[in-house]
């Protein structure tokens, strides 16, 4: 939370990772109630349907579940469920970046796997 | 009868101040005149009303429609008021204006005590005085509509123009005063011209503000 | 029943010989904060005075939840138009007037009005009630028409540039107030505004107005989806956007830079030789309404 929102991505975008973001620093604690709608679009200053938006993409993965009249919680297990799916797109988020950049520099892969080493 | 409601409360409120501070100018010019005669300065104030309560009437009226029509009537639109409901109330409100300024011409007059004079014409007198009124609002009105349909420069020409009538016909009003005129110009019929050209300076003024359009 | 809406149904409005606006069909839901944007003189403000019937259009009708709106009071009640003031004339109530004659006036006019809301804006907001309208510098002026609009508590409140001559504190602070109203009441709000960047988060949905017709009315976000900037090697460029809408063609050299609004089903061929980045609203705005320089 309380992050700034940039111009790099949708808005409601930003909104679901950030709320994920904070369950795996546990910030927001499984069975935990998650901020609203009206207080995200407050907080961040957006219009709540846009904060809707990213809430329900949470839902849809089931990272977030409704309680009838009272709110949204993180789901048992969400953590983990982050996780794994972060894991799944870490490839396109990261490395397929990773590949294209240095094959436009030159950079080869045994080059890469050299720094790779080197840091870890 | 909600909207009319809303309008008679805004132009009452707005123009009596008007009419107030228009009155209290008065007041203060007599007082400034006849302050070496202070003693008599309520007779003086009254006599003040009394003679210029004609051309008064007329001023009074166009200025009122001047800023009604500029500033008062365009703000009541900005606010959500229908042109119907506007246009109603500041029209009734403007006749008792015009009315209460014409008592008080009267009352001043009775206080003098110039009534005793008359003997039967009092009636024309009063008749008159009415038609005075009627012509006052009607003149405003017209003054109203031209200031709408050909702009605030057309009505200040109309309005300047009116104004020099009327200082020549004050000039004249002072002269002889107003006993005399009703007698030189006694006719029944002069309160129904004045009804007629009310109701026509009203139909105009109407027709012009029903499609009038609001800018900034 | 009928629906909740604010329409408007082939709205040409001419003036003169010129049609200001020509054939704009609206349909504003109830419930929603719309964003209204177009360059001057493109219709925005003409457009929200008829949809208030502060103005009558010279063709098509204006309805609000059914009821024509022109010169119907009980269809006005639910719309508050607050204008910019204008402290010579017209709106801005002659000489004598002070903000609190017009706070007042308000009161009387609009049904709904929040009293207790409108001291208190007023209170935030610095304004000394007894200040002549015609004294207010252009912020103080701007923070007037605020104070109406929210206080009128009206279902369609529509905002005409409310936040010129603001400073950039006061103007997070109305988008804050505003928020904070519609997130409780409900109302639908419409913004126009030429500080585009801004207020691009507040949208729910943008109208975009260009030389009097409608070229946008979408949801934000969804809008933003489908705008993409591509840039990198000319042919490349041209190879990857080949059949899609180029706007705001930039060259400099053997590089060039396009804005693309995709349509439903395209999209860009990616390439390690070009970039493709998200567009921001006003970036859009530009590029769909903007001048050619050179």
């Amino acid at each position: 939370m309380n992050e700034f929102l940039t111009q790099e991505k949708s808005i409601y975008l930003q909104i679901s990772e950030m709320i994920e973001n904070d369950i795996l620093r546990d910030i927001l604690l499984e069975e935990e109630r998650v901020p609203s709608t009206n207080e995200l679009a407050k907080l961040y200053a957006i219009n709540p349907a846009t904060a809707a938006k990213g809430i329900n993409i949470l839902v849809e993965q089931g990272v977030l579940y409704k309680k009838r009249g009272i709110g949204m919680f993180v789901a048992t297990g969400a953590k983990n469920m982050i996780k794994k799916r972060r894991q799944e797109e870490f490839f396109d988020n990261y490395i397929k970046r990773l590949l294209e950049e240095a094959e436009s520099l030159g950079i080869t892969k045994e080059d890469l796997i050299a720094m790779i080493e080197r840091e870890r | 009868m909600q909207g009319i409601k809303r309008n008679l409360r805004y132009w009452g409120y707005t123009m009596e101040y008007m009419f107030l501070v228009m009155l209290g100018t008065l007041v203060l010019i007599s007082v400034m005149t006849g302050w070496n005669d202070i003693s008599n300065l309520h007779i003086v104030t009254l006599e003040l009303i009394s003679d210029t309560g004609v051309l008064y009437i007329f001023l009074m009226m166009c200025m009122m429609a001047f800023s009604g029509t500029t500033s008062y009537l365009p703000f009541t639109l900005s606010m959500g008021s229908t042109r119907k409901d506007s246009f109603i109330g500041m029209q009734i409100i403007m006749h008792l204006l015009e009315l209460q300024m014409v008592v008080i011409v009267l009352l001043a007059d009775a206080v003098l005590g110039r009534w005793n004079d008359l003997g039967d014409s009092i009636i024309v007198t009063l008749l008159m005085y009415g038609a005075i009124m009627l012509f006052s609002v009607a003149v405003g009105n017209f003054i109203s509509a031209i200031i709408l349909r050909f702009g605030r420069g057309a009505g200040f020409a109309a309005y300047m123009g009116l104004i020099l009538l009327i200082v020549l016909g004050a000039v004249g009003l002072i002269v002889f005063k107003p006993v005399e005129i009703a007698r030189v110009l006694f006719k029944g019929p002069i309160i129904l011209i004045g009804i007629a050209l009310d109701i026509i300076s009203i139909a105009a003024y109407y027709k012009v503000v029903k499609k009038w359009e609001v800018r900034v | 029943m009928t629906e909740e809406k604010l329409v408007c149904k082939n709205i040409v409005k001419t003036y003169g010989k010129t049609d200001v606006l020509q054939n704009v069909d609206l349909e504003l839901e109830k419930g929603k904060i719309y964003g209204l944007i177009g360059r001057n003189g493109a219709g925005k403000t003409t457009l929200l005075s008829i949809l208030s019937a502060q103005n009558p259009a010279t063709k098509g009708t204006v309805t609000c939840n059914g009821m024509p709106v022109w010169e119907n009071r009980e269809a006005l009640e639910h719309i508050c138009f607050s204008r910019e003031i204008n402290p010579m004339g017209t709106t801005g109530q002659g000489n004598a007037y002070r903000v609190k004659d017009y706070l007042r006036a308000a009161a009387w006019y609009m049904p709904n009005w929040d009293k207790e809301m409108a001291e208190r804006l007023v209170k935030e907001f610095n304004l000394d009630t007894k200040k002549k309208v015609m004294k207010l510098s252009k912020g103080m002026l701007s923070m007037l028409t605020i104070v109406i609009a929210l206080a009128s508590k009206a279902d369609y409140t529509f905002l005409d540039e409310p936040v010129a001559g603001l400073d950039v504190v006061m103007r997070e602070y109305f988008y804050r107030v505003l928020l904070e109203e519609f997130t409780e009441s409900g109302r639908t709000f419409v913004i126009s505004t030429h500080i585009i960047e801004e207020a691009a988060d507040i949208f729910e949905e943008v109208i975009m107005i260009d030389k009097g017709k409608i070229i946008v009315k979408e949801n934000t976000q969804d809008l933003l989806d489908r705008a993409v900037h591509v840039s990198g090697k000319a042919e490349e460029v041209d190879a990857a956007t080949s059949g899609l809408n180029a706007m705001r063609v930039e060259k400099m050299g053997r590089s060039k830079g396009v804005t693309v609004l995709l349509k439903e089903g395209e999209s860009v061929q990616k390439n390690a030789d070009i970039t493709v980045q998200p567009v921001s609203l006003q970036q859009l705005f530009v590029a769909m309404c903007g001048k050619e320089v050179g």
